[in-house]
């Protein structure tokens, strides 16, 4: 009876478990795997080598567009950071409690809408024959249209747009928490509103800030849509580069190193962060 | 503290104003008579182009909610089956099912695309809808996979040992008591892997082949060569459809919760 029924139980855990780890493994880790298996192959397919690494290094237009990207990613974060502190504490400690759902709501709406959809909202707005080239020209302010697209300031902008969320909810979060009555008190003590941020809502605040830094930052610095429509020409981000191995040169070699440098090169710029401002991982998760 | 803090008040309507921006005047200009940015009169002629003269757009609009619908279904079966798995039965591997169901979720989406353009020439698969579906799936799969896990957890483990010990065969505990549990997890785990897919953009431009265009990747290529008005009356379109389809579902979730 017991062997009986364990064996049954074996046969229930198989079909209900192979499906989904057979698809993860196949098409999620397979395919890792075998890209980096490529990125250590030359491109003649011979055996193995570092050249697609070392080209990274030697080529000063890859790696200075790894660094312009990584720079570009650090202070949309920080920009977000700025925003999205204020943006909780309205929330969380100054509308009232009724409208503060409501106010949640009209936060979210433009995160539901697709990325492709809110970019092309950015471009209509700022095309050089668009809504407000057109406003500017017609009171007077512009003599003739300007283009405001395709440029590194409206691209930063863009991307602080579609990355404002990820900073924003796990803020709130962690706000949400922090007792009133310590505000209240520092007031009464004199605290200036500076001091008051400075000591204690942003390190309360903290945890929530280096998660979501996080989140921000690997989302633009993977970030290809907003960069490739709202930067110039060559808006020269490191996702752009990984297309353009593989789809333009046909290089999948390269493009595969690429993508691992970029796997690399984030988490140990984010390592670093961490160890910097002295705050752990695990303390981050909790 | 209320009067005290108008530069937070500041900087939040400033952000809403920026945020919704975009949006409102995609809607407006969507009813504008005109090609150009300038507003020469409400006219309704993007909407009529939009459903009756844009063949292209609509079989886009087919090939995604194909996708959209069998990827999401597929990912449904096989996730909630994984996270019944996992829940249910003690095992070594559950560890590192728990990690590799994360591999998607935090990876670049780029490097998950060019992984999986990668291995379908591999294996010599040529790229159309059905890859495109494959790999909607895998990426589908985790948050189908962790949403009803969430579920399941959320319950008590000795409803099932009770089910058992009355005598209830392990299908009947399988579809009198895990299955009902487990449906609201199911449902937001369909309706959040459908937003997904029809959103995708990235993963499905490196696996997608000859005439398998799906609907972001028609308004891409759209829009990157200059601004069609068709695309705004779209746009709106679309973004109805996503609120309503968000929206639904976050209030079928509270729904659920307040039950």
């Amino acid at each position: 009876m017991t062997t009986n029924r364990k064996r049954r139980i074996k046969w229930g855990f198989v079909v209900f478990f192979t499906p989904v780890f057979l698809w993860l493994l196949l098409l999620i880790v397979l395919p890792q795997l075998e890209l980096l298996r490529l990125s250590f192959v030359g491109t003649g397919g011979s055996g193995f080598t570092l050249r697609n690494y070392l080209a990274f290094f030697k080529e000063p237009i890859y790696w200075l567009t790894f660094v312009r990207t990584a720079s570009y990613a650090i202070l949309v974060t920080l920009i977000v950071i700025v925003v999205a502190l204020p943006v909780s504490f309205y929330i969380t400690k100054i509308a009232r409690v009724r409208a503060s759902g409501f106010l949640m709501v009209l936060l979210l709406v433009p995160f539901w809408v697709s990325e492709l959809i809110r970019v092309y909202g950015w471009m209509i707005l700022l095309r050089e024959s668009g809504v407000i080239n057109q406003l500017l020209v017609r009171i007077g302010l512009f003599r003739q249209p300007v283009e405001m697209l395709y440029n590194d300031v409206t691209m930063i902008m863009g991307l602080v747009y579609t990355s404002m969320l990820f900073m924003v909810i796990p803020v709130i979060g962690v706000m949400e928490g922090l007792d009133d009555a310590l505000i209240e008190a520092a007031y009464d003590l004199g605290a200036k509103k500076l001091a008051i941020w400075r000591t204690i809502i942003i390190p309360y605040c903290m945890p929530g800030i280096i998660s979501g830094s996080i989140i921000v930052f690997m989302l633009v610095l993977g970030s290809y849509l907003t960069p490739n429509l709202m930067g110039g020409k060559n808006s020269l981000w490191f996702t752009e580069q990984i297309y353009n191995q593989i789809i333009i040169y046909f290089n999948w070699n390269q493009g595969a190193a690429f993508g691992f440098l970029l796997l690399a090169l984030s988490s140990l710029i984010i390592w670093a962060v961490l160890r910097l401002t002295g705050q752990s991982l695990k303390k981050v998760i909790k | 503290m209320r009067k005290r803090s108008s530069f937070s008040k500041a900087v939040f309507i400033g952000t809403i104003v920026f945020l919704s921006l975009p949006l409102l005047v995609l809607v407006l200009y969507s009813f504008n008579e005109s090609k150009s940015g300038s507003w020469t009169g409400f006219s309704l002629r993007w909407y009529v182009k939009l459903f009756t003269d844009s063949p292209q757009l609509w079989r886009a609009f087919g090939n995604s909610v194909i996708v959209a619908l069998s990827s999401a279904l597929v990912a449904t079966m096989i996730g909630t089956l994984g996270a019944v798995a996992v829940n249910w039965y003690k095992f070594r591997l559950r560890k590192y099912l728990r990690t590799i169901t994360f591999l998607p979720m935090i990876l670049p989406e780029i490097i998950i695309g060019v992984s999986l353009l990668v291995f379908f020439s591999g294996i010599g698969l040529k790229l159309s809808l059905f890859t495109v579906f494959v790999a909607h799936v895998s990426f589908n799969l985790p948050f189908v996979f962790l949403l009803v896990l969430a579920r399941l957890e959320e319950f008590d483990f000795s409803i099932i040992e009770a089910a058992r010990d009355l005598g209830a065969s392990e299908t009947q505990t399988l579809l009198k008591v895990i299955l009902p549990i487990s449906m609201p997890g199911i449902i937001s785990g369909f309706l959040t892997a459908v937003t997904l897919s029809l959103e995708d953009f990235v993963i499905t431009f490196f696996v997608t082949g000859p005439g398998a265009t799906t609907l972001p990747l028609y308004v891409y290529s759209a829009i990157r060569f200059g601004v069609s008005p068709v695309i705004n009356a779209l746009s709106v379109v679309m973004i109805l459809g996503t609120v309503a389809l968000t929206w639904s579902t976050r209030n079928f979730l509270k729904y659920i919760a307040a039950k």
